[in-house]
This record gives C-alpha cells, structure tokens and sequence, in this order.
C-alpha cells in the first residue's frame, strides 16, 4: 500500500501489518482511507546515504527463523563449512 | 580465547551467508579461511566476547569479498551457485535438466533439490533491494541478533526488525509458486 505523504512531498511503502496509530494532520483534513501509520523519518542507511524509511512496531513473531520462509531458507542454506586452518603463528 | 570453537560455531553461517549474499561456494569457503586467519593474528587484541568476533567475522569476511571483487573486476553477485560439481545453468527454467544431470551423476535427490532451491533463493534475494537482503540474510543464515544487526549495519534496532520484516513480505512474493510443505 501507498500513502502520500502531502505535507513532506514524499511517498512512502507503508507495511501492512506494522502501520499503528496515527498522527499529524489538522483533524478535519480528508483521508483517503481508514488506515493510520507513524512515520518516522531516519537519515541513516547502512551505507551512510541520506534516505527516509518508514518505521513501524513490529511484533516478535513476525520476526520468527522457523516460519515457512525461515525454514525454506534454513533448508537450502547447510552447506559445510571449509576445513579449520592450521592456526600457528 | 578459543579460535577452535569459534571456527566451529561461526564458520557454518558465515561460509552459508557468503553463499546466501552472492558468493560461490568456493570463493565463500576461500574468505571463510582467510577470515579466521585474520582472527587468529588479532587474538591478543579481540575481547573475549563471542559476539563481538562473530560481528568481526561477518564484517571481515564482507571486506574481503569487496577487496576480492575490485580485484577481479568482477560481479559481485552471481545468480547460479557454483557448487562442487558444477550444476552450471540452474536456472529455474533448466530444472528438468539438472535434475537428469545431477541424479545421472550419483548425487541424491535430497541433494539436487536442495541445490535447487539454493538457486532460485539466491536469485529471490538478489532481487531484494540491498538493504532488505543485508538485514534478511545476516538475521536468518547468519544468525546474528536484531541488535547485532543493527551494530553491524548502523541503523537503529527498530528499522532492522523493519528491514528483516519487509525482506520476508517480498521473499514470499517472489517465491509465491513454491509450494513448501513442512
């Protein structure tokens, strides 16, 4: 889902699950639908570019290893690993 | 310090992540070794924190593949695993093939489909973008901690759990003809 952002000028992918509450806005200003996001903006990226995400409250089982992705993934990915090096100095 | 167990608890998830994120197995395996190597030269100045040298681990082994990639001038991310054998071609389309070949050359089937589904995760995760796939592959195959992550990458915790949330939302787009039974 999309929402424009009218008074940043900026659009934004908000999550489905993760959009809670609601904020900004004069009260009587029309919505476009009923769903209510925070937005918070960061500047920060791993790669120190200037960028602006969407944040939301994302619950732990959301976040869980052995869900149906999870376990396809953890599936695919069990290749041994290299014999240990000789560690002398 | 013990470099040993350190190597037998990191090295799985390193060697799977490199692999995960666009290495050939065999250039994973080659920056694993170089990786602990390193390690072991800096053992006198490392705390004794296994956390700390897992995050050591992953963000060395991350220096070495860029140095590796300037060197060889080369993609750093390559779609088709490179595997032992060679399975070269394992595009999702060519399945029937590969499987004729793989099985042809003794290998199991439980082999064959793992390193099928391999390639089409790797191609999936290399259609994330970069942000997304760092988070999704350093949580799941790297098993680091949301706040690991989040040292690691430089981003608050929060958009970490974001980041991983949102890699697997368009994981299961991308691979949403699997049908995965468990």
């Amino acid at each position: 889902m999309e929402v424009n952002v009218n008074n940043l000028g900026i659009r934004h992918e908000i999550l489905n699950a993760g959009a809670t509450g609601a904020s900004g806005g004069p009260a009587d200003a029309p919505r476009s639908s009923g769903v209510k996001a925070n937005l918070k903006i960061t500047s920060r990226t791993a790669d120190g570019v200037s960028s602006m995400e969407p944040t939301a409250t994302i619950p732990d089982a959301a976040l869980s290893r052995d869900d149906d992705i999870g376990k396809l993934v953890k599936s695919a990915f069990n290749l041994p690993p290299p014999p240990m090096p000789n560690f002398t100095d | 310090m013990n470099i040993e167990a350190l190597y037998r608890s990191i090295a799985p998830r390193l060697t799977n992540w490199l692999v995960a994120s666009g290495s050939s197995y065999h250039e994973a395996c080659d920056i694993v070794q170089s990786t602990f190597v390193k390690i072991w030269k800096m053992r006198d100045d490392l705390r004794d924190d296994d956390s700390a040298v897992s995050g050591l681990a992953f963000t060395i082994a991350r220096n070495l593949r860029k140095n590796l990639a300037r060197d060889n001038a080369r993609l750093t991310f390559v779609a088709e695993i490179r595997d032992a054998d060679d399975l070269d071609g394992a595009g999702e389309n060519s399945s029937r093939a590969i499987n004729t070949r793989a099985y042809a050359s003794g290998a199991s089937m439980r082999e064959v489909d793992s390193r099928m589904l391999r390639n089409r995760l790797t191609d999936a995760f290399s259609r994330l973008p970069p942000i997304l796939r760092d988070a999704y592959t350093l949580f799941q195959i790297g098993e680091m901690s949301i706040r690991e992550i989040s040292a690691q990458t430089g981003v608050s915790e929060n958009l970490v759990k974001v980041r991983i949330f949102r890699a697997k939302e368009k994981l299961r787009e991308i691979l949403s003809d699997l049908s995965v039974t468990f």
